[in-house]
């Protein structure tokens, strides 16, 4: 019983890391995705293609996502949105991670360079700005819900005893 | 599944559903026929063809005839329809939409009406697309063999290709490009293809949609006398290939290159003879020296048909004379050949 609890709090701490983790992951993505766009005009699709591919960013299945929804969906937009609402690796980011990225989906390929690069930026801050949350909580409350699971297990323990 | 059908079917792919399902339901026959499809916003939708123009009516049949309720072309649907040829990128394709054209996977080519946006005197973007033309890009492999086998029957040599619009210039000069790098006459000829507008070979996503043979490197984008420049400089080709010559520039580049000993196939924009000896750029290019034969091709609904080859060491010396081949005629037609006369 001890264990469990403790286990939930590990469970909630993990989930707290994870986020940051996977908002870290983004931001790098979504810059190199705006050097391409700087650089090279690839299309987003093509660009998330690559990405998938990278080593750095295989076990953020969200951008292979998009690209296998894209061939089911009518549009990048809805195959976005699909991948955002149905894909594991981006489930623990909450309500807001989720609106920056829907938003970022709906703007990719609709300006010319300059207003990608504008795109891209504004939505780098707003991810940015979540990362620095994210790791706050995290740091803070992450070691808390360990220990709190942890005392709440002995606790009922004690309490059953 | 006839390629022409296949053809047909592959420049349908960016269309709107509803269109795309009407386009993909019409009679076998007249999609082989079809080589545009023309969208615009409000208007019904056009296809043309050997047969002339063609409506869709409202419920998916083909005639010839505008139909009472024919099947109109909505501006959601017009832009839904360039937004998947941008492949939802409009930063990709902004160059492309203030050229005019977009080049779709399979070397189709989509011809777009839209208003300009100007800055600083500069198109630097359009907006409002008012019509899409579709132009289905068909499968010319060989049509250039019987002109080769006349003009490079000792060796290779730099060639001009003049015809008026849809004479089919490109299409030569792309299939000369495929035969020469790919063995013809026995050699695997070194060919660079100078494609600044993306019709030769129909660069997309870095893979060439055209065939351009085994030994051919493609330029695409850039500008013609930039093109040569960078094949000179670091391709070390035997052959360059140019369509639509017109810059002063171009003529520059080109004579460096002939001073190189590279030899080149360029396309003219010519109706006749003496248009082409008119103009100051072929005037220029003769001067050289270098170029040894003109091919001039017909105009009409069939295209690459030859309608004569001059020698321009002497211009009175036609190879060919009104003598059609190519894709219309299915064979090489007649052949007259002066020397070959006079050798027996």
């Amino acid at each position: 019983m001890a264990s469990a609890a403790a286990g939930a709090g590990n469970f909630i701490a993990l989930r707290l890391k994870k986020r940051a983790e996977i908002l870290r992951k983004l931001i790098v993505a979504i810059t190199a995705m705006k050097t391409e766009i700087k650089f090279s005009r690839k299309p987003p699709l093509q660009i998330l293609k690559e990405l998938s591919g990278r080593s750095g960013f295989k076990d953020l299945s969200f951008f292979g996502g998009v690209v296998k929804a894209y061939g089911t969906e009518r549009d990048f937009v809805s195959a976005w949105s699909k991948a955002l609402n149905g894909d594991s690796s981006v489930s623990l980011l909450t309500g807001e991670d989720r609106e920056i990225l829907s938003s970022l989906g709906a703007q990719l390929g609709t300006t010319d360079t300059s207003g990608q690069m504008k795109i891209c930026e504004l939505h780098l801050s707003m991810l940015q700005s979540n990362l620095k949350t994210a790791e706050e909580i995290s740091a803070k409350y992450g070691k808390l819900c360990s220990q709190i699971g942890l005392f709440a297990g002995c606790a009922i323990g004690i309490l059953l005893l | 599944m006839d390629d022409k059908n296949k053809k047909f079917l592959e420049a349908i792919v960016p269309c709107p559903p509803h269109i795309k399902q009407l386009l993909g339901g019409i009679p076998d026959a007249v999609k082989a026929q079809t080589y545009e499809i023309r969208l615009r916003a409000e208007k019904p939708l056009v296809l043309c063809g050997s047969y002339g123009s063609g409506f869709i009516g409202e419920g998916g049949r083909f005639s010839l005839i505008l139909p009472s309720s024919p099947r109109l072309v909505t501006k959601q649907e017009l832009t839904a329809a360039v937004s998947k040829m941008c492949e939802y990128s409009l930063h990709t394709y902004q160059q492309d939409m203030v050229d005019g054209f977009i080049t779709l996977e399979g070397g189709h080519r989509v011809g777009i009406c839209a208003n300009s946006v100007i800055e600083n005197g500069i198109i630097t973007a359009v907006r409002d697309v008012y019509s899409l033309n579709i132009r289905i890009a068909r499968s010319s492999e060989g049509v250039s063999i019987p002109i080769m086998e006349s003009v490079f029957r000792d060796g290779l040599k730099s060639i001009i290709i003049a015809g008026p619009p849809s004479s089919g210039k490109t299409t030569v000069v792309r299939d000369m490009a495929r035969q020469l790098s790919s063995g013809f006459g026995g050699n695997y000829t070194r060919v660079v293809i100078a494609d600044e507008r993306y019709e030769i070979a129909a660069v997309r996503n870095g893979i060439a949609q055209n065939p351009t043979g085994i030994n051919s490197d493609v330029i695409s984008g850039f500008p013609k006398a930039v093109a040569v420049m960078n094949a000179l400089k670091s391709m070390s080709p035997e052959v360059i290939v140019c369509d639509e010559i017109s810059g002063e520039q171009e003529i520059q580049k080109i004579e460096y290159g002939l001073n190189s000993g590279v030899k080149f196939i360029i396309t003219v924009h010519a109706s006749s003879c003496a248009e082409l000896f008119r103009k100051k750029q072929v005037k220029s290019l003769l001067a050289t020296g270098e170029f040894k034969k003109i091919v001039l091709l017909k105009s009409g609904r069939t295209p690459c048909m030859v309608e004569k080859i001059i020698d321009t060491d002497n211009e009175n010396d036609e190879i060919y004379r009104d003598n059609p081949f190519g894709i219309g005629s299915g064979g090489r037609g007649e052949f007259y050949c002066p020397a070959a006369e006079k050798t027996g």
